[in-house]
C-alpha cells in the first residue's frame, strides 16, 4: 500500500487530498465523490511487439505537431487534443519481449517495494476499486493460446503472479450483466443461494486451512480471496440496462480477431460507464502473438512482420497497415469515451477517465526496450493537459507509471522498482 | 501450452539441461550431466492439486453421467516450467471461480436427479433420503467417502433450501456446492501423519493418484473398492490396478495428451497458415492431422510399443482426404467413425511421429517451412536443452519469402553472421533435416524450384552427435539415443507428477534408457510402482486428510426430523396456457389492467393461472381469485371456466397500491 509517512504534495491541483491523507486506505467512496483534479477510472490498453519509429513519431513539436499520412497514428488525428504522445520513454533495466512484458506495467516491482509487484491497473484498483461491484476487470482478445507465460500476460496480482484475462465476450458478458433478465424476486432468492453455497465453501476451506502447513495454504488463501471477490460481485446491483450480448465466438480463430477486439472493448467501456469496476484493462493480443491481420489483406504473422528490416518496404508497410487498424480501435475507444456520460454526473467519461495505450517494446527489430511508444488520453479529471507531444529524453517508464498513479489521485512515492523510478514525469 | 516462438536470430547461445542460463558460460553443458542425486531422496511434498481443466470435465461426466465438456472454455491455466498442470501454478482466479459457480448451476439445474438417487423420498422421508443422496454422490464427487461433519454441512444447505423450494431444488443446490467444494476441485495429496514430517497418502488419496495419473479421470468402482478394501497401499495391490487399467483405452487418450503437450500439438488448432500459401489447407485437416496423432500414439500404447516404435512407426491411419493432402495413397480396409483408414508407410519420406502434418504444420510459418521452429522443437523438446532468448540490439528480422531462394538459403544467409551462429548452429542443423515437407506437412521433392538439401546434424548432447539426412535418419538417431530417452522420462515425470526438478527421478527409474527400451508409457508405470509412492513430507504439526475412514453409517448421523420438504406440484396447464396481463391506465394509487387467456392444446381446458400482482384488487371482471401463497390464482367466472382449444377469452381488473 502507498507510504503514508512520506507523503510529497501532487501536481496538477490535487493539493485538497493532502487534507485527507487516508482516502485511499479508509474511504474510498468519499474520495471518488470528491472527483476533483484526478481521474476516478482507469482504462488500460495494450498491442503487442513495439513499433518502427519512423512510421509513429508525430511531426513537430509539443504543442504544434500532426500526424504524417499512412502514419501509424494518422487515424487518432480526430481526438489529438485528447493526447499526451510519450516519446523517449524507456524502461529501464529492461529489454526484449518477456522482459518486456513483465515490466511495462509492474515497473519490475518486487514484493518489498511500494507497489509491491503489482501491475499499475492491479495497483490503483487496490485504492480505488473498494466500492464497485469488479475492483477490476481484464478483458482479453487472443491472449491465452500458449496458457498464460511472461509473454502473454501484462497484469500482475504480486510477484509473479499473473491476473487472467477473460477472451470470451460472452463469458464476460453473463458475468456482468447475466442476472439482469431475472425477476427481482426470483434474483434476490437466487442470490441468497448462492451466498449460502460461497458460506459452505468458505467453511470447507476454512476447516481445510488447519490440516496444511504453512507450504500449502497459499492455494487456499488465494481460493478464498476469489470467492469472497465474486461474492461482492454476485452481490452487487447494476446501475443500467444491461446492453446486447455480444456474439458467441471461437475465441481463438485468427479471422475473428477484429470483432472479438469491438466485442470487448466495448464490454469495458460499458463495464465502466455502468460504474461496475472503475479500473478495466483490454489487452489485444500478446507480445510475440503470431495474429494474422488477415482482414487487411496481410499474410504474415504479426510478430514476423515487426521483425522486418527497413530494407523490405512492403513487409514495414504491412506492419504499419497492422499498427494504424491497432489505432483505429483506439480512436474509436476515445469516440465512445467522449460520448458516453460520466456515471458521476458532469462531463463525458473521457473527462473522468484516464486511458493508457501500452507496448512492451520499442523497435521490435532490435528486441529493446527504448522508445516505447505510449499514448495516455483524456484530462484524467485535470491532472493531466493533453493534446501534447512530449519527449521524455530516455525517462524511466516506472516514472510514467508513477504519474500515471497520482493522476488517479494515489500518494504514492515510487512505482516499481525504487531504483528505475527516480520521480514523477514533470512535463505531465 | 507454451508454443515457443519463433527463436530469430541469437548472437551467442548457451544450452544448458533444463535450464535457461543466458550468463553461463558459451559452451553448451552437455545433456545429461546430472549433479548428483541424493541416495534416499526426501518424499515429495504434500500437495493440493487443482484439477486441470481436462480432469474437471472427466470428473463431472464421472458424477453427473453428462457427456459436456464445460472446462474447455475454462480460463487458461499458467504454465510453469514445462507444461501448464504443475501443482504450484493450478489456482482458482476470481475468474475461473465464477465459472466454476457458473458451471455448477447449469450442470446441476440438467442434473438426472433420479438416476442420481439411491432412494425413494416418499418411503424412505426427504430428509433420510438427501442424507443417502449426499453421501452416495459426494463418495462420487470427492473420490473418498464423507466425514460427519461434510454429512452434516450438505444436509444442512438441502434442509434450508427444501424447507423453501422442495426436495428436488435443495438437491440441486447440494450438487451446485460440490461442485464448488475445494474437495471436488482439488486432488487432495495430503496423507495421514506417519511420524516426524512424513504422511501416508490414504487409501482413497492413493486410487485418485493411480486414475489421474493413468486415465486423467477419478477412480472407477473397481479402484474405489480396492481402496476401500485397503489394497492400495502395498506395490503388489496397486500393480494389480494399474495392470487392469492400462488395458482401458483411456490410457491410450492419456497418452495422447502427454505427446500433444510434450510437443506443443495442442497449438496446431491456432497456427494460421496462409491461404495463399496453402490454397485448400482447412480445419478438418488440423482435426485429421490431429487425429492422425492420437491414433498412432494409442496403436503403440495398445501393442505395448516403445518410444521408438512411435518415433519409426511404419503403420498408421488417416483419413483419405489426409492421404490426399499428403499426396499419398488412401488407406486401406474399413474407416472408423470418423473416416480413419489403416494406412503402410513407405518407412522412408513417412515414417513414425515426426513426419505427421501436426508436427510439421505446427512448428511452420503462415507462409513456409521453418527450420528454426522445428530445430528449437527438437532441441527443447526431445533433447531437453533450453536455448536463451536472443539478445537485444541484434537484427532478428526473420528472412522474408524470396523466390530467388530455398528455405534453407534464406535462413542459411541470415544467420551467417558471426554473431548469430552460436545459437543457430544448435537450432538449425537439426531443423534444416525437415526442408522436405513444406509448412503444412506435405512431403515435398523441390522447394519451388530449388533444389533441397535436408542434411542436417545433431549437435552437442552428451552421446547423440552426428549427421543425418532427413527425417528418417534424424528419427533414428534420436530413437537410438540415451539423451532422447532421459529426456522424454523426465518430461513424463514433469507432466504426471506436476512437480518439476524429475531429474533424479527419472535416473534412479531409467538410467541409459534409449527410446528402444523405453515403453511409451513406462515412466507412468514406473512411477506408480514405486514403493515410496504413498509417502509425503510436510509440517510436522500438520493434521491429516478430512476423512480417511470407511462411510459413515447414515443411521447414527443426527439429522433433522422430516419436515415438509414436498416438491411444488407443476401447473398442469404449463405449455397449454398462455396468458398476458396489460396495464390499461393508471393514476397516483391506482391502475387498471387487461387480461387475455389463450387454450394453445388440442382440447378444451378449464384455465386457471397464478401471479403476483401490486397492489389489491377492487374491481374485477371475467375472472375470479384465490390467494396462493403471495400470488393470486385467476381462473374464469361463471361462464368463462373452460376455453375451447384454440380460443381466448378476456377479463380484467383495477387495484389499488
Amino acid at each position: 500500500m502507498p507510504s503514508l509517512s512520506r507523503r510529497r504534495l501532487l501536481s496538477g491541483g490535487a493539493t485538497s487530498l493532502v487534507a485527507a491523507p487516508f482516502w485511499n486506505l479508509l474511504s474510498p467512496r468519499a474520495h471518488a465523490a470528491t472527483g476533483s483534479g484526478h481521474a476516478t477510472r482507469l482504462l488500460v490498453l495494450f498491442s503487442p511487439n513495439g513499433t518502427v519509429h519512423e512510421h509513429w513519431r508525430p511531426q513537430g513539436t509539443e504543442h504544434d505537431f500532426s500526424f504524417a499520412p499512412g502514419s501509424i497514428l494518422e487515424p487518432l488525428a480526430r481526438h489529438q487534443d485528447d493526447l499526451l504522445i510519450l516519446d523517449e520513454l524507456d524502461f529501464w533495466d529492461a529489454d526484449n519481449h518477456d522482459a518486456g512484458m513483465a515490466a511495462m506495467l509492474t515497473g519490475q516491482g518486487t514484493a518489498s517495494d511500494e507497489s509491491g509487484g503489482l501491475s499499475v491497473d492491479q495497483y490503483v484498483a487496490q485504492a480505488i476499486g473498494g466500492d464497485t461491484a469488479f475492483r477490476s476487470l481484464e478483458f482479453g482478445v487472443q491472449t491465452s493460446a500458449w496458457g498464460g507465460t511472461t509473454s502473454t500476460r501484462m497484469s500482475y496480482a504480486g510477484p509473479g503472479s499473473y491476473v487472467t484475462p477473460d477472451d470470451d465476450p460472452l463469458n464476460a458478458y453473463v458475468r456482468l450483466f447475466g442476472d439482469q433478465a431475472s425477476d427481482a424476486a426470483d434474483l434476490e432468492r437466487l442470490r441468497a443461494r448462492r451466498v449460502s453455497v460461497l458460506d459452505l465453501a468458505h467453511d470447507e476451506l476454512a476447516e481445510l486451512d488447519k490440516r496444511l502447513g504453512a507450504q500449502e495454504r497459499i492455494k487456499l488463501e488465494a481460493h478464498t480471496e476469489a470467492l469472497r471477490a465474486m461474492e461482492k460481485s454476485l452481490t452487487s446491483d447494476l446501475s443500467c440496462d444491461a446492453p446486447l450480448a455480444p456474439d458467441a465466438f471461437s475465441v481463438y480463430d485468427n479471422d475473428s480477431f477484429p470483432r472479438i477486439a469491438d466485442a470487448q472493448l466495448g464490454l469495458a467501456l460499458q463495464a465502466l460507464s455502468c460504474g461496475i469496476t472503475r479500473v478495466a484493462s483490454v489487452q489485444l493480443s500478446h507480445s510475440v502473438a503470431p495474429v494474422v491481420f488477415s482482414w487487411e489483406g496481410v499474410s504474415q504473422e504479426h510478430h514476423s512482420l515487426s521483425h522486418i528490416d527497413d530494407s523490405n518496404t512492403a513487409g514495414v508497410q504491412d506492419f504499419v497497415t497492422t499498427e494504424r487498424w491497432y489505432m483505429d480501435r483506439f480512436a474509436d475507444v476515445l469516440d465512445q469515451l467522449k460520448a458516453l456520460p460520466d456515471p458521476d454526473g458532469g462531463g463525458s467519461l473521457l473527462d473522468t477517465t484516464l486511458v493508457l495505450w501500452a507496448s512492451e517494446l520499442g523497435d521490435g527489430r532490435d528486441h529493446t526496450c527504448t522508445s516505447v511508444p505510449w499514448i495516455l488520453a483524456g484530462p484524467a479529471g485535470g491532472a493531466f493537459n493533453p493534446g501534447r507531444y512530449l519527449k521524455l529524453g530516455g525517462e524511466s517508464h516506472a516514472s510514467v507509471l508513477l504519474s500515471l498513479c497520482h493522476a488517479m489521485g494515489l500518494q504514492n512515492e515510487t512505482f516499481g522498482l525504487a531504483e528505475l523510478c527516480p520521480g514523477p514525469v514533470g512535463v505531465l | 501450452m507454451l508454443l515457443l516462438p519463433l527463436l530469430p536470430l541469437l548472437s551467442a547461445c548457451s544450452v544448458g539441461y533444463d535450464t535457461m542460463a543466458p550468463e553461463a558460460a558459451p559452451t553448451p553443458t552437455e545433456s545429461g550431466s546430472y549433479g548428483a542425486c541424493a541416495e534416499d531422496p526426501e518424499p515429495p511434498p504434500r500437495l493440493l492439486r487443482r484439477l486441470t481443466h481436462g480432469q474437471y470435465d472427466a470428473s463431472v461426466q464421472a458424477v453427473l453421467a453428462t457427456d459436456q465438456a464445460p472446462g474447455e472454455a475454462f480460463a487458461p491455466d499458467d504454465v510453469s516450467g514445462w507444461f501448464d498442470n504443475h501443482a504450484d501454478a493450478l489456482k482458482v482466479s476470481a475468474l475461473l471461480a465464477d465459472q466454476y459457480r457458473s458451471t455448477a448451476e447449469a450442470l446441476a439445474a440438467q442434473a438426472p436427479l433420479e438416476a442420481l438417487l439411491p432412494c425413494d423420498p416418499d418411503l424412505d422421508g426427504p430428509s433420510a433420503c438427501a442424507l443417502q443422496f449426499i453421501d452416495e454422490v459426494g463418495y462420487a464427487a470427492f473420490r473418498r467417502p464423507l466425514a460427519e461433519t461434510d454429512l452434516l454441512r450438505y444436509h444442512g444447505l438441502w434442509s434450508s433450501v427444501a424447507s423453501e423450494d422442495g426436495f428436488s431444488e435443495g438437491l440441486r443446490w447440494v450438487l451446485t456446492a460440490m461442485l464448488q467444494s475445494p474437495h471436488f476441485l482439488y486432488r487432495m495429496e495430503l496423507g495421514e501423519p506417519d511420524g516426524g514430517e512424513r504422511f501416508r497418502l490414504t487409501d482413497w488419496e492413493l486410487a485418485s493418484v493411480l486414475s489421474y495419473t493413468l486415465w486423467d479421470s477419478p477412480p472407477d468402482t473397481t479402484l474405489m473398492a480396492a481402496a476401500a478394501a485397503g489394497e492400495l497401499q502395498d506395490v503388489a495391490g496397486r500393480a494389480d490396478q494399474v495392470a487392469r487399467m492400462r488395458d482401458d483405452p483411456r490410457l491410450a487418450d492419456q497418452a495422447s495428451r502427454f505427446v500433444d503437450d510434450w510437443l506443443h500439438l495442442d497449438q496446431l488448432a491456432y497456427v494460421a497458415p496462409d491461404a495463399d500459401a496453402y490454397p485448400g489447407f482447412t480445419d478438418t485437416l488440423r482435426d485429421d492431422m490431429r487425429g492422425e496423432t492420437h491414433r498412432l500414439v494409442a496403436d503403440v500404447v495398445r501393442t505395448d510399443g516403445t518410444l521408438a516404435d512411435l518415433i519409426l512407426a511404419e503403420q498408421g491411419y488417416r483419413t483419405d482426404a489426409l492421404a490426399d493432402w499428403y499426396d499419398l495413397p488412401a488407406g486401406n480396409g474399413a474407416a472408423d467413425a470418423d473416416g480413419f483408414r489403416e494406412v503402410t508407410l513407405d518407412g522412408d519420406t513417412d515414417v513414425g511421429l515426426f513426419t505427421q502434418g501436426s508436427l510439421l504444420t505446427t512448428h511452420a510459418l503462415p507462409e513456409s517451412s521453418s527450420p528454426v521452429h522445428r530445430g528449437v522443437v527438437i532441441r527443447e523438446r526431445v533433447l531437453c536443452q533450453e536455448l536463451a532468448p536472443p539478445p537485444p540490439n541484434q537484427d532478428v528480422s526473420t528472412p522474408p519469402v524470396d523466390p530467388d531462394q530455398s528455405t534453407r538459403d534464406r535462413f542459411e544467409q541470415h544467420t551467417s553472421d558471426p554473431a548469430c551462429t552460436g545459437c543457430h548452429d544448435l537450432i538449425d542443423p537439426l531443423g534444416f533435416g525437415f526442408e522436405s515437407y513444406d509448412g503444412v506437412g506435405r512431403w515435398r521433392t523441390d522447394d519451388e524450384g530449388h533444389a533441397i538439401d535436408d542434411s542436417g546434424a545433431i549437435t552437442a548432447t552428451a552421446s547423440s552427435n552426428g549427421t543425418f539426412s532427413g527425417v528418417r535418419e534424424l528419427s533414428e538417431q534420436l530413437a537410438a539415443s540415451p539423451d532422447v530417452g532421459a529426456c522424454v522420462v523426465e518430461m513424463w515425470l514433469t507432466w504426471a507428477t506436476g512437480q518439476d526438478d524429475q531429474e533424479c527421478a527419472a535416473e534412479a527409474l531409467f538410467a541409459g534408457t534409449t527410446p528402444a527400451e523405453l515403453g511409451l508409457v513406462a515412466p507412468l508405470e514406473a512411477l506408480l510402482a514405486q514403493e515410496g509412492l504413498s509417502l509425503r513430507a510436510g509440517d510436522a504439526d500438520a493434521l491429516g486428510t478430512p476423512a480417511t475412514g470407511a462411510r459413515v453409517d447414515l443411521d447414527v448421523v443426527s439429522i433433522d426430523d422430516d419436515g415438509d420438504y414436498a416438491d411444488p406440484v407443476p401447473d398442469p396447464l404449463e405449455g397449454l396456457l398462455e396468458w398476458t396481463l396489460t396495464e390499461s391506465g393508471s393514476w397516483g394509487d391506482g391502475y387498471c389492467s387487461d387480461g387475455v387467456v389463450t387454450n394453445l392444446g388440442a382440447e378444451v381446458l378449464t384455465w386457471s393461472f397464478s401471479t403476483e400482482i401490486r397492489g389489491e384488487i377492487d374491481n374485477l371482471w371475467g375472472a375470479v381469485t384465490v390467494p396462493e401463497g403471495d400470488a393470486l390464482r385467476f381462473s374464469g367466472d361463471s361462464w368463462n371456466t373452460e376455453l375451447a382449444a384454440g380460443s381466448s377469452t378476456t377479463f380484467g381488473f383495477c387495484a389499488v397500491l
